[in-house]
């Protein structure tokens, strides 16, 4: 199991240099010196100019610049907004976290209570009307891009329905249209997962011995096979993890949510460059610390993952 | 059609994936079976139809619509469907179909050109990765882990904010984001393939190394890469929708759905059909290649799984 650990966690650090490395690149193909997307349109003298080159690190080598970038990264320092000269990057960003993480968390919950009891229903009924009718849905959840359905919930559920607010997440009743939205497809991929593990489960010797020792179906179900079919999901949950970093910029664009993913987008926008590397790393770091713990936590749940290595 | 004699086939319709076994049938070629499978399956031909109507539209794009999805018509400006504008005008006075049409060429063409590269590129790199072993496949596969790092449209829209906004910049960041899944699928392939008699045979005969990936490994990785391809388009076009749509893909005046929701989006209160046909056709495009390709899957391979 240590091994197991450690192996995952080198791979993490890898994956984190990778991502820094690779944002680092991205920085230097930006058209444009850094020092005159600062300035802007006002008109600055050469002397700030080259002032501000030495104090940002611009005159020293490619090779130095990337280590005093991943070290400042490190802390949490990801430097000073162009946009907004002088505001530290990760002051803008920490505006955005909390708010995308509260709605998100909501998703991500509505998505995980959803999936398991139709993955659970639709196993147990499988190939009637009712499986047919959820399987197909989730192929739909599957393949919809977010900011269609979006469009489609607000069009039918706010504007024509009214029954819902269309945008900002001023009280409980704006979480629901982001978050289904973005519960949406990692909740058609769970439950399709959790119905195909459940299925196989269904059908292995010890339930057929449970139901022999006389247990009632519903301790059967819940207790014996939910657990195991459960467990291949648990991966799922992690990539939903990974996927609603990245779902955020279009969910919170249409709803217009003051998150992390707008931040994201709007420095896109103004080509406000720390920003942008701020927020990619962040995320890419959070992507990979999730993919971390899910690795780690099937290890202890399944034993063959961790004798295999 | 009738009965097959076969249990499980009519359950084939909703493409479960689960517990199917297909029984070899009469000895016909790979395509002609896998063509017998496809047609059997009613939401991939569905889907073909829909997605051959939808090509051959906007390729008729200028004969199908007087409008030009460019020009501005500030007489009429956001009217509800008429005769003259079937599904309405924009907030420009443009005709929507004319813009759904045009919007259609640029969505089918990213997606074909990113789709295209994307594979040659991974499949080429693919296929060096697992024929060759050692340095080449560990630095390439490596790359890959990279790229897997990231969520790949958190990385489009990262690459974007760097390249000179083009439709070509949309093309190159696509294909960065979408060699490495068809590269590490190949060599999946490759490596399985190489331990063959008949990859041993040609080399027994003096086949070069490139002759012998080409001709002999390539062509039995085609099926796993239409699978692919048909699938990867919907993502491709997904992924170009959603940056247009976030105002970093291919930029206004030139129509895209994903450009045209977000617009729509401005006017949802009194006008919602404004951003509801592009997402309808968004919708159903991306449904048909997910359809299309599941079909595809099932009928070339029925042992393969998603």
């Amino acid at each position: 199991m240590r091994r197991y650990i450690l192996q995952r966690v080198l791979f993490t650090i890898f994956g984190m240099i990778g991502a820094t490395l690779v944002a680092f690149l991205a920085m230097q193909l930006a058209p444009g010196d850094p020092l005159e997307l600062m300035a802007g349109e006002r008109n600055i003298d050469p002397a700030v100019l080259e002032m501000w080159r030495r104090h940002y690190g611009l005159d020293k080598p490619l090779a130095i610049q990337y280590l005093i970038f991943l070290k400042n990264a490190l802390r949490g320092d990801f430097g000073t907004s162009y946009y907004y000269v002088g505001k530290p990057v990760l002051e803008i960003l920490m505006e955005g976290i909390p708010v995308s993480l509260k709605w998100e968390s909501v998703g991500l919950l509505l998505a995980i209570c959803l999936a398991v009891p139709i993955g659970v229903i639709t196993a147990l009924k499988q190939n009637t009307w009712i499986d047919h009718f959820f399987m197909f849905f989730a192929l739909v959840g599957i393949s919809l891009p977010s900011f269609a359905l979006a469009t489609f919930l607000i069009v039918g559920i706010s504007l024509k329905l009214g029954w819902l607010p269309v945008a900002g997440l001023s009280t409980p009743a704006h979480y629901v249209l982001p978050a289904l939205t973005l519960a949406a497809h990692p909740m058609a991929l769970l439950a399709r997962m959790i119905r195909a593990s459940m299925l196989e489960v269904i059908r292995q010797d010890y339930i057929v011995t449970a139901r022999a020792k006389g247990l009632s179906e519903r301790v059967v179900i819940l207790r014996h096979a939910l657990r195991n079919a459960l467990l291949p999901a648990l991966t799922i949950v992690g990539i939903m993890v990974g996927r609603i970093f990245a779902g955020t910029f279009l969910i919170e664009t249409i709803f217009n949510i003051p998150g992390l993913g707008r931040i994201g987008v709007t420095a896109v926008l103004q080509r406000d460059y720390p920003v942008i590397l701020g927020a990619t790393v962040l995320l890419a770091f959070a992507f990979l610390l999730t993919t971390l713990v899910t690795d780690i936590l099937y290890g202890f749940l399944d034993p063959r993952i961790r004798l295999a290595t | 059609m009738g009965a097959t004699g076969h249990p499980a086939r009519g359950q084939n319709r909703l493409l479960l994936a689960l517990g199917r076994k297909e029984k070899p049938e009469a000895a016909t070629s790979l395509w002609e079976d896998a063509w017998r499978r496809l047609k059997r399956n009613r939401a991939a031909v569905g889907s073909m139809v829909f997605l051959v109507v939808l090509v051959l539209m906007a390729i008729a794009a200028p004969v199908l619509t007087p409008y030009s999805p460019y020009n501005p018509d500030f007489s009429a400006t956001l009217q509800p469907p008429s005769r003259e504008h079937p599904l309405g005008t924009d907030e420009l006075g443009r005709d929507l179909v004319a813009r759904l049409l045009y919007g259609a060429r640029v969505s089918l063409a990213v997606g074909l050109v990113v789709q295209i590269t994307a594979i040659a590129v991974g499949a080429l790199l693919g296929l060096a990765a697992g024929y060759f072993g050692g340095i080449v496949d560990t630095v390439l596969m490596r790359l890959v882990d990279i790229m897997y790092a990231f969520p790949s449209f958190l990385f489009a829209v990262f690459m974007v904010a760097f390249l000179r906004p083009s439709p070509f910049s949309i093309i190159l960041v696509l294909v960065l984001v979408g060699w490495p899944f068809p590269a590490r699928l190949i060599r999946a392939q490759v490596l399985s393939l190489r331990e063959w008699e008949f990859v041993s045979a040609a080399r027994v005969v003096g086949a070069s190394s490139w002759r012998i990936m080409t001709r002999h490994i390539l062509p039995n990785t085609l099926s796993v890469l239409i699978v692919h391809f048909t699938i990867g388009i919907a993502d491709v076009i997904m992924a170009e929708a959603g940056l247009s749509f976030l105002g970093i893909g291919i930029r206004p005046p030139n129509p895209t759905w994903g450009g045209m929701i977000a617009k729509g989006r401005e006017y949802f209160r009194s006008f919602p059909h404004l951003a509801l046909y592009p997402s309808i056709a968004l919708g159903l495009t991306v449904l048909a290649f997910n359809f299309l390709g599941d079909g595809l899957r099932d009928a070339l391979d029925p042992r393969l799984r998603r």
